[in-house]
């Protein structure tokens, strides 16, 4: 657990800054606008759970709002993002990653 | 073997997969009882170029493939989900290797073997599982064992899965459990059909088993060495849970744990060694930890304003003990052109991977553990698709529908990757 922490607090090596579009100023808009995302998003978490009855969810039960609703691509990203990267989107599975095969 | 012969072969093999999948898809639907059911048959296509990375690791590749998979309700207690994939890969060309480098043609380190996949180019990895979905009469509960097996020349996995969640509060509430566990047999050559039971099988495509150079100390699992079998296993426990928070917006979130031990580089991968000029010279083999302890957590939010269309935002925080560190957004919106005819969604997402501790730079000597595998190394990925979903007619008793789907991803070591996938399906 220390190690983790450690990896956490400790500085990450910096990419050397690019010109042009992706400059200072425009890295500084970013990372608030995504701090003010990720706070909307803790939001959610203090919600009130009211119990939403089943005469409610028609919403809910269209395919649009389904977590996993294609199969076929799923099964297609993690052949390709999974066995590169650490982690997939917010349905990965850390079974895969860093050893080109899945 | 000759290089056409081997084609042949595969191609062979990739025919008959797809016709065991249409077999597969419709035979369940003959089986199955007249309600809940779904089958679909996927064919896709993917390329991969590779324009940096790792210079001495060529990771294009193209990958050709079919996969089908049903869901049927066998009865008011069970239901059954098959699927079953096959391919064809073409994986990787000859590596820029600097002609400095004294020992590229005579050590495991080899020019032939340094790309991804081990020094052979085709493979025809088949993979297929069979879930079972357990839910009692009155119970609130659902078990889900499974089976998994993957099988490709080099590269042979089999696991047993088992999830269970629960419905409280009239369904608003679902949390989930889930464990995983697969047991991984890789190497440089040809597992053959010995592989399926963890068995070295034929040593002829490998080849260069006599030019073997062992590797020094070998403390790390990644000393590679031309065609020995090695083994991995993974052990991987999810909790999570959904909730409903309200008619327009539903949450999940989970938090996994995954434990791998056994080899955990890939087979003959290599690490370039620098003189004190900097000018590369020698390979040495990649060698890491035999153990590796990864945590993700994932939250994915979804909201409706209007029935039929749904935006979405998945993250993702990934964390483990070589030093990786992986961040990522993918926010999505779909919808529809027609309702209940046409639709659409289109995905993007990003992430930024701070690379393993255990990459080393320019070294110019070994260390007791050395990577330069680009994918464990520091790099961002903004990949993006759309998915567009026609309901075609109804047809034989069954409702046909038809997806088309393109995606594409670029990474910031100049990896880039694009494709499509066209599928059926039809729900009875």
């Amino acid at each position: 657990m220390r190690q983790f922490i450690r990896l956490l607090v400790s500085p990450r090596p910096e990419r050397p800054a690019p010109a042009g579009f992706w400059n200072a100023p425009m890295r500084r808009f970013c990372a608030r606008a995504l701090g003010v995302y990720l706070m909307a998003n803790c939001l959610l978490f203090t919600q009130g759970c009211a119990a939403t009855e089943f005469y409610q969810r028609e919403k809910l039960n269209d395919r649009s709002m389904q977590f996993d609703q294609d199969g076929g691509l799923n099964y297609l990203r993690q052949k390709i993002e999974a066995a590169r990267e650490g982690s997939l989107g917010g349905f990965g599975s850390a079974e895969a990653g860093g050893c080109g095969c899945q | 073997m000759p290089v056409t012969t081997m084609r042949h072969r595969a191609a062979h093999r990739f025919v008959t997969i797809i016709v065991v999948a249409l077999v597969v898809s419709y035979g369940s639907s003959l089986n199955a009882q007249q309600t809940d059911n779904n089958a679909q048959l996927d064919i896709f296509v993917f390329n991969q170029e590779d324009h940096g990375g790792n210079k001495i690791q060529n990771e294009d590749m193209l990958y050709v493939g079919a996969r089908a998979s049903a869901k049927l309700k066998v009865n008011n207690v069970l239901s059954i989900r098959p699927t079953i994939s096959g391919a064809l890969l073409y994986a990787g060309g000859k590596p820029d290797v600097p002609s400095t480098i004294t020992n590229a043609t005579t050590t495991s380190a080899s020019q032939r073997t340094t790309n991804r996949a081990g020094g052979k180019s085709d493979y025809t990895p088949v993979t297929t599982s069979m879930g079972f979905d357990i839910k009692p009469i009155g119970s609130d509960w659902t078990l889900s064992p499974g089976l998994f097996f993957s099988w490709q020349d080099n590269y042979v996995s089999r696991g047993l899965d088992f999830s269970a969640s629960v419905e409280l509060f009239n369904g608003n509430f679902i949390p989930s459990i889930t464990y995983g566990f697969r047991w991984d047999s890789l190497t440089a050559g040809s597992l053959g059909i010995e592989g399926i039971f963890g068995f070295s099988g034929e040593d002829g495509e490998g080849g260069e088993g006599g030019e073997e150079e062992a590797g020094e100390g070998d403390e790390g699992g990644g000393g590679g060495s031309i065609n020995r079998l090695e083994t991995r296993w993974t052990h991987n426990l999810q909790l999570g849970f959904t909730q409903i928070l309200s008619p327009q917006w539903r949450l999940n979130a989970s938090v996994q744990y995954t434990l791998q031990h056994g080899s955990l580089g890939a087979p003959n991968a290599v690490v370039t060694l620098f003189d004190t000029s900097d000018v590369p010279v020698l390979f040495a083999n990649e060698k890491l930890p035999k153990i590796r302890n990864r945590f993700q957590f994932n939250t994915r939010v979804r909201f409706s304003p209007v029935t039929g269309w749904g935006i979405g935002a998945d993250h993702s925080f990934y964390l483990d003990d070589w030093g990786i560190l992986n961040v990522a957004i993918e926010p999505q919106v779909e919808g529809y052109f027609v309702p209940e005819v046409a639709r659409w969604r289109v995905w993007y997402r990003y992430s930024y991977q701070w690379g393993t501790r255990f990459h080393r730079g320019h070294p110019t000597r070994e260390f007791k553990y050395q990577t330069d595998d680009a994918d464990l190394l520091t790099f961002s990925t903004h990949s993006g698709g759309a998915l567009f979903y026609f309901r075609l007619a109804r047809w034989g008793g069954l409702d046909w529908m038809l997806r088309v789907s393109g995606y594409a991803f670029t990474r910031s070591d100049h990896i880039l990757g694009y494709g499509a996938l066209i599928g059926i399906e039809f729900d009875w």
